[in-house]
């Protein structure tokens, strides 16, 4: 075998031609050459290898199978029932299996200056921007999964924020997988967020997912100058869901962008995360928990790469891991020569639960400016003894004590999450989950 | 309430003895005192009645109110009504006061068949309690000990303590690193919650926290046994004299 997977990417090349020359028509020759470009280095690059630095802790083929289908299938929407989210005051998008359902969304009104469609619709009604945007941040041409996404770019989500709209309710974008089969989802989002634009964007990504499926998920994001948005991204498809995703966020001078992962479930997520301040003043902000039990392994990749002067970067990364769980965190701060007077600070702390539990955490601060001020950390241990004695020592029991440590631990995260709703709704799904876990290990 | 009958303890990893046949007996509503030079066992055997990890217990036993105190979990002893003012109480960064203690009052209050306190009596009782020591009612918002003062910190476990209740609070050097008016407040908070049913072991190394709290009965703890035991007056023996004296006449064999 000459690469990983030979089966499996002998099989990806053979749909591609098969689908190209028909149902992936039909979407503009903007989509097709993209298309083309993605197939192109997927062929080139297949999927990463072991040996490779970036996938070292992360063996993705591992996960992979050999047969899946790639082509989108056909629903019965009306299988997708009512969703919880639903309940969380906001705008909502709801898409099934990357495929937008307008009829099952409420959108920002025309005249609220947000667009939300399909990136197709979005290639008819906004060229240019699909022209300029589109494949711009995410690298397919050397990364191989984005490179496999873009080669079956066809359906999609695109939020577009006119200048200076201001989104007045978070917008959730409720992400339903139905599975028939062995799919390999490819759901694709470009966010362009114009001159001086707001608003809060929410991934969920709930529901159960099947082991025999694999999602490999895109996003571009475009923050024109003053540009302000808060996304957060939340991972909870069952403890058989595989997940790489990849977000890509391009700021133009004195945007803000902030995001918050939380991932409690997932037999694999493996998150890239690239951000580029690509301005001056622009504040960046990366904030994430991991829960994981069982045989999880959940492994965050992050750049943050600083170009430009007088910027700030904040990232605060927290891992729980429980059984046999492995956590890997990498996280890089690139501080280019003409990046003077960036502020740039990065912490990981893991708390292991049990002696199987991994984690490898690898924080990488890379300087070539000299006025500057950064700052990592990085501690993984377990929960501290003396704490846990000084609890019971009041009468709560071990597992009572332990709880409200890692509740502690983890609200240190969950409490930046500014939508009062979403973040009461975590924290509740997180006490579930502890209260399990410590059920378990009693 | 707790007898102490000829306890023998050392240090789980390396089998240090420290306690070598401590007998005490303390009745209900009590106030004793036990006094005696640094590492000389004092907080040893306050760890060992909390059930703190790290200790065995080669000889010896101790009854609670009847029960082997030795075999119960430390959040069993405290839902009991054991109650341990730590010497160096720890900081939870991120645990709110108001949420643990609230927890910490109702699962005492369920092991003693009391109803849970409402949000609204429980905070009226943080409100009122707190005030026995003069804590600043904000310092109920923040995270359990993190910024709080040496002081703040020893008020805070006598505030615990007065919203748990218990049968007996063993008080490990809680008037250290106090100036005079802190020690007063403690005092005053504690003696505002002695009764007829509690008992205190007060462990201090000072007598100047025993003018203003005055036990029944003093203590003296030399080389992890106790080597004389009497009233208020041996306070202010050991306060002229030290300990010097006593541990020359253990080394003169003049006491056993
Ligand atoms: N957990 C422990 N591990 C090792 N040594 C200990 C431990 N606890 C106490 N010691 C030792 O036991 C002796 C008594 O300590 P301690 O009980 O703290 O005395 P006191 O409170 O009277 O000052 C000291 O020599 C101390 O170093
Ligand atoms: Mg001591």
């Amino acid at each position: 075998m000459s690469g990983a997977k030979k089966n499996l990417k002998d099989r990806i090349l053979v749909a591609h031609k098969a689908l190209d020359g028909s149902v992936l028509n039909g979407t503009g020759t903007a989509l097709h050459a993209l298309r083309k470009e993605g197939i192109r280095s997927f062929s080139a690059v297949g999927f990463p290898l072991p040996r490779e630095e970036a996938w070292k802790y992360t063996p993705v083929t591992r996960w992979l199978s050999d047969s899946y289908e790639f082509l989108p299938q056909r629903i019965d929407v009306s299988s997708v029932a009512e969703q919880p989210t639903r309940s969380l005051e906001g705008y909502h998008v709801l898409t099934l299996n990357g495929r937008l359902l307008s009829e099952y969304s409420t959108l920002p009104p025309d005249g609220s200056g947000a667009v939300v469609c399909s990136i197709q619709e979005a290639v008819q009604s906004f060229p240019e921007l699909i022209d300029r945007h589109l494949g711009r941040y995410a690298d397919h041409r050397s990364e191989s999964f984005p490179a496999l996404n873009t080669a079956f770019l066809k359906d999609g989500l695109f939020i577009y924020l006119r200048t200076a709209t201001k989104l007045d309710q978070p917008l959730y974008i409720t992400e339903v997988l139905h599975e028939d089969g062995s799919i390999f989802h490819q759901p694709r989002l470009l966010l362009i967020a114009d001159k001086g634009s707001q608003a809060s964007i929410v991934q969920i990504c709930e529901g159960a997912a099947s082991a025999t499926s694999f999602e490999n998920a895109v996003a571009e994001f475009y923050l024109a100058s003053e540009a302000v948005i808060d996304h957060y991204h939340v991972f909870d498809r069952g403890d058989d869901a595989q997940i790489v995703e990849t977000l890509n966020v391009y700021q133009e001078g004195r945007s803000h962008f902030s995001t918050n992962h939380v991932a409690f479930s997932g037999s694999l997520i493996r998150s890239n995360l690239n951000l580029l301040p690509d301005g001056e003043e622009c504040e960046t902000r990366l904030f994430g928990l991991v829960v994981a039990r069982g045989k999880a392994h959940v492994d965050v990749h992050s750049l943050v790469d600083h170009a430009q002067p007088s910027c700030m970067s904040n990232e605060l990364y927290k891992f729980i891991l429980d059984d046999e769980a492995t956590g890997v965190f990498n996280g890089k701060v690139l501080v280019r020569q003409d990046a003077q007077q960036t502020n740039a600070y990065q912490t990981n702390r893991s708390i292991l639960l049990s002696s199987s539990a991994h984690m490898y955490s690898k924080p990488e601060l890379e300087i070539y400016a000299d006025d500057v001020k950064c700052s990592h950390g990085a501690t993984t241990g377990q929960l501290d003894d003396e704490a846990i004695f000084y609890l019971r020592s009041r009468g709560l029991t071990k597992n009572h004590a332990k709880m409200l440590l890692l509740e502690a631990f983890a609200k240190d995260v969950l409490d930046l999450i500014e939508i009062d709703p979403l973040r009461e709704r975590l924290i509740a799904r997180l006490m579930d989950i502890l209260s399990a876990s410590a059920t378990n290990n009693a | 309430m707790l007898q102490i009958e000829n306890l023998h303890v050392q240090i789980e990893e390396d089998g240090t003895k420290i306690l070598k046949g401590v007998n005490l007996s303390v009745s209900a509503g009590e106030v004793h005192a036990i006094m005696g030079p640094n590492g000389s066992g004092k907080s040893t055997l306050a760890s060992v009645l909390a059930g703190r990890a790290g200790y065995e217990v080669t000889d010896g036993s101790v009854t609670f109110q009847g029960q082997d105190l030795l075999e119960m979990e430390p959040d069993v002893r405290a839902r009991e009504g054991l109650f341990l003012a730590f010497q160096y109480p720890i900081e939870l960064p991120g645990v709110s006061m108001s949420n643990f203690l609230r927890q910490a009052v109702n699962s005492v209050r369920a092991h003693r068949g009391q109803d849970e306190l409402s949000a609204v009596e429980f905070l009226k009782m943080m409100k009122e309690r707190a005030g026995y020591v003069n804590l600043d009612p904000s310092l109920k918002q923040r995270a359990v000990n993190e910024g709080f003062s040496g002081g703040e910190k020893k008020r805070n476990e006598i505030f615990q303590l007065a919203m748990l209740e218990p049968k007996l609070a063993i008080l490990d050097e809680t008037d250290s690193g106090l100036d005079i008016d802190a020690m007063r407040i403690v005092a005053d908070g504690i003696n505002r919650l002695r009764s007829e049913d509690r008992s205190f072991v007060i462990i201090t190394h000072y007598q100047r926290m025993l003018d203003y709290i005055v036990p029944d009965y003093v203590h003296v703890l030399v080389d992890g046994q106790i080597v004389r035991s009497g009233d208020k007056d041996l306070a202010l023996e050991l306060e002229d004299q030290g300990y010097d004296w006593l541990k020359d006449e253990i080394a003169e064999g003049t006491l056993s």
